[in-house]
């Protein structure tokens, strides 16, 4: 009933080829050519029971089911790096026999780490290579009962990622390997049907958009962040190679050379071995570490542990120094090395324009919650112009400044021509339920691959956006930006204790950068203010401003309380955007204070309690969360 | 209008920053309100032109649901028998069914049993349903009672909501009340079934065995 054939034929040239389209439409058809229709016919008005397909009918329906495939393979890509993942786990797997942790190899006893079996394959992990299952849970109480091993808890993670306990097996997958050689035959299949999607109707869309939110101007003073992309020189490379990977440095032998002919001044942000040597003579040590508590901790943040487990030893092992006098250097600026440092590899394929990252650890990263510890994870994308179809991110490693990720990140269809103008952007970012904080980032320009293969790095992260400096600029401004953490918009909001009034006196300033809602590409935003828990159960709001992405409100709201209960209570603040006839769209918000924020958030609301009766202000992101 | 022409969508789609993906069909009568329904919950938009869905159509969105980034992938289906072929053949895939009527339609009620058949017949067996009625905007025009929807409901064991697609009353509950039902099968699964995974996961190389759910244990 369905006649593809004859439905076709006439228009063979759209497509790329006409057996192809049958052949993917059969096999999505698999119920066979003829189904049964009579059982169904009583509840079925169609009188047009055997009309064969239009050739519109029949070209809408391929064109439906082509972008589902296209899909399917993005899924099964996923599928087989969650699986890819797991092999490396248990490959790496050092275990040998009963007395060591089937992970890490560590032999257990009185002096060695504790032993916990693992529930579901019923081998023995240390706890550290142990989780617990119950504590991520519903239930408090946890007994030896309820670890799981990390491959374990990764297997079923698997399970749910990809659906296979829907589905009672792992559905197919892709290997990061295998989709090289699939990739490259169909991949000319959809760019062509990218192609003639985008250069018509996509264009048309997408463009006015663009036009509109630049129209609407931003409020910024904040400066634009280098757009010749911040990035490591190529001593750096070879400096780290050497310090991480002894061996490594005889094949690194060419590629010193040939940086040793580079002109390094063009770089402004090379950081050269003078400066790291100068580091390591221990006076710079103070340096950064008193910088570090300026820039990045107020006063009343000095009661955390900033400074806590930071050796000079960490940072730098002491092979870094040992080339120095190969590179010729031309400038000289500070390592500042207050954000952390991060250590990753980058391999490039030619034959299949494959980007393999591999991100290995960080050190020393910024604390970010009332404890002094983190949640870091790391974001990968390619600059300029970054798209949130190539992001990639780590996993989220939970309670630690000095996370171990390991973990393989790929990019596809790098050509030889990006590298030469293209640079990866590492972004470090603390993991939170209500909403994602910045950790510092990276620029690698991938320049470098063209000469060698693989290189490692350790690279120090750098402050691009401390939250002070303001909103962002519009997103089409700075193509050298991922805006991924500010998708939302920012906010300006005032906090101030009086004691006075014993009110807290929350003052929306503006926002900046908000999502257009409407069809008009605009928004109609207003803020909402809610203390939680609050016995009065007091809610504000702000005035609307018809279409306008960066509002100003200057608006304040007092709620009266003690400050003994400000640590116990949260700020809920909410941006949506004004519809009349239907619920407001949800614009963006955050918490802060209480047990939902961190970092700066958490930092804001901390230093409105200890410095009453001053206006604290602050730019926040809004996070894409909705709050409850 | 298809999804496809929306730029949106390609971005959408192509995304892999997720942590679960969910496969969403939407079946019954034909104009009871399945493309207005997505259309309002994907797009917030609302057309009172009919325009007959052809064959089928999907929208993507991802969700915020319990800390885990959900992508749903959301089939539109014709209501019209004449592409039934290629409807069932998506029912395989879903993880969970919205099956709608028109509360205003008589017919599209009586209909409710045969496409439960339907899910019966051509979807896994742990697939999730929830029973919507559509177009609770006109009252006027009503003439199944919220009573007998959810007394259907309770008897076929499912979920019940009356929505508007042109109100847009209950279309995101609707939306996330079905996620959370597959998001609890899913934790339930895992804990209850210890054995789920030594199929084919645990213990032996899971490379050595990509099973598709069409080759492994195919229920058809
Ligand atoms: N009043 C009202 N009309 C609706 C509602 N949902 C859909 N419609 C109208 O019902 C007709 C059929 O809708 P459509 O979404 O195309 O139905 P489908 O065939 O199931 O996809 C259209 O004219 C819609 O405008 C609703 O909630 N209330
Ligand atoms: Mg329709
Ligand atoms: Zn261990
Ligand atoms: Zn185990």
């Amino acid at each position: 009933m369905v006649d593809l054939g004859a439905g076709s034929s006439g228009k063979a040239s759209r497509f790329v080829c006409p057996n192809d389209r049958q052949l993917a439409l059969r096999a999505k058809l698999k119920t066979g050519w003829s189904v049964k229709t009579g059982s169904l016919a009583s509840f079925s008005s169609a009188p047009t029971l055997n009309q064969p397909l239009g050739e519109d009918e029949h070209d809408a329906i391929v064109n439906v089911i082509q972008r589902a495939e296209k899909m399917d393979v993005t899924e099964q890509e996923r599928v087989g790096k969650l699986v890819e993942r797991l092999e490396n786990m248990r490959r790496n797997a050092l275990g040998r026999g009963p007395n060591q942790c089937l992970l890490c190899g560590d032999t257990f006893g009185i002096l060695g780490p504790q032993k916990v079996r693992c529930v579901d394959c019923g081998r023995w992990a240390c706890q550290r290579c142990a989780i617990d299952k119950l504590s991520s849970g519903k239930s408090p109480c946890s007994t030896k009962d309820h670890y799981l091993c990390m491959i374990c808890a990764e297997t079923r993670e698997i399970w749910k990622k990809s659906g296979a306990w829907f589905f009672k097996s792992i559905p197919k997958y892709i290997l990061p390997m295998d989709s090289r050689f699939k990739r490259n035959r169909s991949m000319r299949v959809s760019r062509r049907y990218r192609d003639d999607e985008s250069s018509s109707d996509d264009e048309r869309k997408v463009q006015p958009w663009i036009r509109q939110r630049r129209n609407s101007g931003t409020e910024s003073t904040h400066e634009v962040p280098d757009q010749d992309s911040s990035n490591y020189s190529l001593t750096n490379n070879v400096r780290q190679a050497s310090a991480s990977n002894l061996q490594l440095s005889k094949e690194l032998e060419p590629l010193r050379n040939y940086m040793g002919s580079m002109n390094l001044s063009t770089d402004p942000k090379s950081w050269d071995e003078s400066t790291i040597a100068e580091n390591r003579a221990g006076e710079a040590n103070d340096g950064t570490e008193t910088s570090r508590r300026e820039s990045m901790a107020s006063r009343s943040m000095s009661d955390w542990n900033w400074s806590d487990t930071k050796s000079s030893d960490e940072k730098l092992s002491p092979s870094t120094c040992s080339i120095k006098s190969s590179v010729e250097i031309t400038e000289q600026k500070p390592v500042d090395t207050s954000m952390g440092i991060i250590e990753l590899s980058l391999n490039y394929d030619q034959a299949t324009n494959i980007l393999h990252c591999t991100v290995y650890r960080a050190k020393n990263l910024i604390p970010m919650d009332i404890g002094g510890l983190s949640d870091p994870f790391c974001k990968l994308n390619i600059l300029p112009n970054a798209k949130v179809s190539t992001r990639l991110r780590t996993k989220t490693v939970h309670k630690t400044r000095n996370p171990e990720f390991n973990e393989n990140l790929t990019f596809y269809d790098i050509t030889e021509e990006d590298l030469a103008k293209k640079a990866l952007h590492v972004l470090v970012v603390d993991d939170d339920r209500y909403g994602h904080d910045y950790m510092g980032e990276v620029r690698i320009k991938l320049a470098k691959l063209r000469v060698q293969n693989t290189i490692y790095l350790t690279v120090p992260l750098e402050n691009l956006r401390p939250e002070q400096k303001g909103p962002l600029p519009a997103p089409e401004l700075n193509q050298w930006f991922d805006f991924d953490l500010w998708s939302r918009g920012q906010i300006l909001i005032s906090l101030c204790y009086s004691t006075k009034k014993r009110a807290l006196l929350v003052t929306i300033k503006k926002c900046a950068n908000l999502l257009p809602m409407d069809n008009n590409g605009f928004s109609d935003p207003f803020v909402k203010l809610q203390l939680k828990p609050d016995p009065y159960h007091r809610k504000h709001k702000t005035s609307v401003k018809w279409k306008n992405l960066n509002p100003i409100y200057n608006e304040e709201f007092a709620f009266e309380t003690r400050p003994t209960e400000l640590y116990m209570q949260s700020l809920y603040i909410t941006v949506f955007d004004k519809d009349y006839g239907k619920s407001n769209d949800y614009l963006g918000g955050l918490i802060l204070g209480g047990s939902g924020s961190k970092g700066q958030r958490l930092k804001h609301w901390l230093d409105m309690i200890r410095y009453p009766d001053h206006r604290h202000d602050q730019w926040h992101n809004l996070t894409e969360d909705v709050l409850e | 209008m298809m999804a496809g022409a929306d730029p949106k969508w390609q971005k959408d789609a192509a995304d892999q920053n997720f942590d679960y993906m969910f496969k969403l069909l939407i079946i019954g009568n034909s104009s009871v309100g399945k493309t207005s329904f997505l259309f309002r919950y994907a797009d917030d938009s609302f057309t009172s032109a009919f325009v007959s869905t052809v064959g089928i159509d999907f929208k993507v969105k991802t969700v915020f649901r319990h800390d885990k980034r959900v992508k749903l992938q959301i089939w539109d289906t014709a209501g019209q028998e004449r592409y039934r072929t290629i409807t069932t053949a998506y029912y395989r895939g879903a993880m969970g069914f919205i099956l709608m009527y028109d509360i205003t339609n008589e017919e599209s009620f009586n209909s409710v049993q045969d496409w439960v058949t339907q899910i019966k017949t051509y979807s896994w067996d742990n697939a999730q349903v929830i029973l919507v009625g559509n177009k609770c905007d006109m009252e006027d025009d009503r003439v199944i009672s919220f009573e007998r929807g959810k007394q259907l409901a309770e008897q076929l064991g499912v979920e019940f909501f009356e929505t508007s697609a042109k109100e847009n009353m209950n279309v995101k509950a609707v939306f996330e009340r079905l996620v959370d039902i597959i998001c609890d099968k899913m934790s339930d699964s895992l804990d209850t079934d210890p054995n789920l995974m030594s199929g084919s996961g645990k213990g032996q190389r899971l490379t050595d065995a990509p099973q598709g759910p069409q080759t492994g244990n195919c229920n058809c």
